[in-house]
């Protein structure tokens, strides 16, 4: 047998598998080649891609389907009990199999028992026991309907003028309130069709998945308690607590809306949020509108609406930071990939922390596409509070880059960034340092040298999509002693090229109050870390 | 994770199903997430993106269930399924594939036979043994084959662990081959 973990060969290939490392095209040709004449790398390749995929998946998790579960009307999402139900239901006696077993009298006997219970019950009871969907607590109004009725039906339209109505949802234990004039369908036990009226559900952790639609969206539970409003103009969701999925009625929910979180949506389809706070992530104020010399100076780029070839694939996931792409590779040289773009007023740096939903409106980017994204580029000279090595901590929903000197020195974007993926910058993931919403916690660059003189910072930060955007951007002075969680995480310091006014001040302190409440993870704004800024652009 | 039950016949699950008994297809799902979502998880880099075409391929499977032919392999039938939606992962991103992401495309077809037959050598009793032998794993291996789901670079991990990373994919490699002897084992052992 082949000694392969010590082939350089077969660590290349797996290198180049797993890490995308960048191997010359003359080196990419000879693995290619040993790996057409060589059968039992070929084996043990696979066998390797085979297992680590494996083991991937299974430490992953199982996870939450929304479509599947959706399809199959889940009834009780939570992972345990959906197993225990599953199981349950496949090692429960199935009566096809067991009544082969009867001898034939035996079925005789049953038949003549069970029409002797059917007569029975019809015989003293007037109306046989309607198995309905949902039943009417309380009602208090004008109804419509003569033959209002206290338990609904699958498929049963519901509607009342005036007033108000409170109703349980049987299996799922849904709680519905809704007001007047109200027009619903109770489709099944997970889902109703809101035509017109407000409804607000409270639901339980047994109805997870439970599905409201109109006619513009369909909003998904995800244990939660919120409010949908639905009209001749289009409907509103305000999410009250827990989360939602929200998507278009016949496809897969994309988007998560949180506590907090509200949103119209036109019938010509268009979403508007007018307020939201992704994982409860505060949100921030727009940068102010003064420019001072003092300022690090930057620009909001996005692409113009309107027929451009992006414009024409909407596919086309992350338009924005792979746009800029040659930009980066230059060193921020070459701006020609720039021409296609529009930007906002000049805007200063402010720092990056917390929520920024309204950034490009802010910024007078007004009449860019938003589903291609947003970046604002950020470029001066700035000095060192004192000459040493730094290395910058962070991460953001969607793009974070910093480069000195032309050189990328920290990425702290989301998986799907084009930043990430393609321009391999060295950065360390520290899950044990919770990080707004990054599943893998703080992303840290590596050290970089800076004396007494100024240099050269670029700061690429924006959105690839719509407006969610968040993000943090701190710096580490190496054998600094900054204070420490409880849980062990250095408050480094915010990166800040001025001192934040007494506004930005107490919107940063609710924001390290929510990272150290909610999620134990912090920083700290410190004058002895402000870096100094020689010029702005 | 449960033990998949060993008597598990999909061919009864897929009749019920087809007869309307549509909640029985999480049976499916369950007996075979964790295999669909391997297999995929081997061959798209992030995780994310194969839970998503694992969930696809289980609704494809769902909607095709009648073209599934009773008798067969169901198994391969539904790893068919989700070679398919990788075929078409990987060709609706050609057009955004670098240079690296390509030759991993020219590798993945070099070693395409060799990769069949490596997924199905994980029987269902076996991977339902994982878990119990990653958790045998000593601790240092346990953390670096658990890294690259956290996002940590190899490069990351070389320095945090103070060795080359090429050592890193040979621990790999080892525990890799000590996982899948402990798979095949009756009983795990401690694996080192």
């Amino acid at each position: 047998m082949n000694n392969f973990d010590k082939d350089q060969d077969f660590l290349d290939l797996l290198a180049a598998w797993h890490e995308n490392k960048n191997l010359s095209p003359t080196r990419r040709k000879s693995l290619l080649d040993r790996l057409a004449k060589d059968s039992a790398l070929r084996v043990e390749l696979a066998s390797e891609i085979e297992m680590a995929g494996l083991t991937r998946a299974a430490q992953a998790g199982e996870p939450r389907w929304l479509e599947l579960e959706e399809i199959l009307e889940v009834k009780n999402t939570q992972p345990a009990g959906f197993e225990d139900a599953v199981m349950e239901k496949l090692n429960a006696p199935d009566s096809s199999i067991s009544i082969k077993t009867f001898s034939f009298p035996q079925l005789a006997w049953i038949g003549l028992a069970a029409c002797f219970i059917f007569l029975f019950s019809n015989f003293f009871s007037e109306k046989p026991e309607i198995r309905g969907v949902a039943e009417i607590i309380r009602f208090e109004g004008k109804k419509n309907s003569k033959n209002f009725k206290r338990v609904l039906t699958k498929g049963e339209e519901f509607s009342f003028e005036q007033g108000l109505v409170e109703m349980a949802f049987r299996e799922s234990g849904v709680h519905l309130v809704g007001t007047g004039p109200l027009q619903m369908t109770l489709v099944g036990n997970g889902r109703v069709f809101l035509t017109k009226g407000e409804i607000k559900l409270v639901v339980p952790p047994q109805g997870i998945g439970f599905v409201v639609d109109t006619m513009e969206r369909k909003f998904v539970d995800l244990g939660t308690s919120f409010v949908v409003q639905a009209s001749s103009q289009g409907s509103k969701v305000l999410v009250l607590d827990g989360e939602i999925a929200v998507g278009e009625r016949n496809s897969r929910p994309s988007q998560l809306m949180h506590k907090g979180s509200m949103a119209d949506f036109a019938r010509d389809n268009k979403m508007r949020l007018r307020s939201g706070k992704p994982s409860g992530v505060p949100e921030i104020s727009v940068p102010p509108r003064v420019l001072r010399p003092a300022s690090l100076t930057g620009n909001i780029l996005g692409f113009p609406k309107g027929p451009s070839e992006l414009d024409r694939n909407k596919d086309f996931n992350h338009g924005i930071s792979r746009q800029l792409l040659p930009l980066v590779q230059t060193g921020f040289e070459r701006e020609d990939c720039l021409q296609n773009l529009i930007s906002g007023r000049p805007i200063p740096f402010n720092g990056i922390a917390g929520t920024y939903n309204r950034f490009p409106e802010a910024a007078s980017l007004r009449t860019y596409d938003s589903n291609l994204g947003w970046l604002a580029w950020y470029k001066g000279k700035i000095k060192a509070p004192q000459p040493g090595r730094y290395r910058f901590w962070g991460y953001a929903d969607n793009h974070l880059l910093v480069a000195v000197n032309g050189k990328p020195v920290f990425e702290g974007s989301r998986y799907d960034s084009a930043f990430r993926n393609e321009l391999n910058i060295f950065r360390n993931n520290h899950p044990s340092f919770p990080c707004l919403n990054a599943r893998a916690g703080f992303a840290r660059g590596e050290w970089f040298e800076v004396g007494e003189s100024t240099v050269g910072i670029d700061l690429l930060f924006g959105e690839s999509s719509q407006n969610q955007t968040s993000g943090i951007l701190l710096i580490e002075r190496e054998r600094a002693t900054y204070e420490k969680t409880y849980w062990g995480q250095p408050k480094w310091p915010l990166f800040l090229t001025e001192y934040p006014e007494e506004k930005q001040l107490a919107e940063l302190d609710a924001l390290r109050i929510h990272m150290e409440e909610n999620i134990q993870g912090s920083f700290s704004i410190s004058r002895d870390a402000l870096w100094q800024v020689s010029s702005g652009s | 994770m449960t033990s998949p039950s060993s008597n598990f016949n999909p061919d009864d699950i897929v009749r019920d199903v087809l007869q309307g008994n549509k909640d029985r297809f999480r049976l499916l799902v369950k007996e075979y997430g964790l295999l669909v979502r391997g297999f995929l998880s081997a061959r798209v880099y992030h995780l994310e993106d194969a839970e998503d075409l694992a969930q696809e391929a289980f609704l494809v499977a769902f909607s095709k269930l009648s073209t599934y032919k009773l008798g067969t392999n169901f198994r391969a039938w539904l790893l068919s399924i989700a070679k398919f939606q990788l075929t078409n992962h990987w060709r609706k991103t050609k057009g955004r594939a670098n240079t690296m992401d390509k030759f991993r495309h020219d590798i993945a077809d070099a070693i395409q036979p060799e990769m069949m037959k490596a997924s199905n050598q994980f029987e269902k009793e076996r991977i339902a043994k994982l878990l119990a032998c990653i958790a045998r794993l000593p601790d240092r291996t346990r953390h670096l084959i658990r890294a690259g789901l956290d996002g940590v670079r190899v490069e990351s991990l070389a320095e945090e662990l103070k060795v080359k990373p090429n050592a890193i994919y040979q621990i790999r490699h080892r525990a890799h081959i000590a996982l899948r002897k402990c798979m095949e084992s009756d009983e795990p052992e401690p694996v080192s």
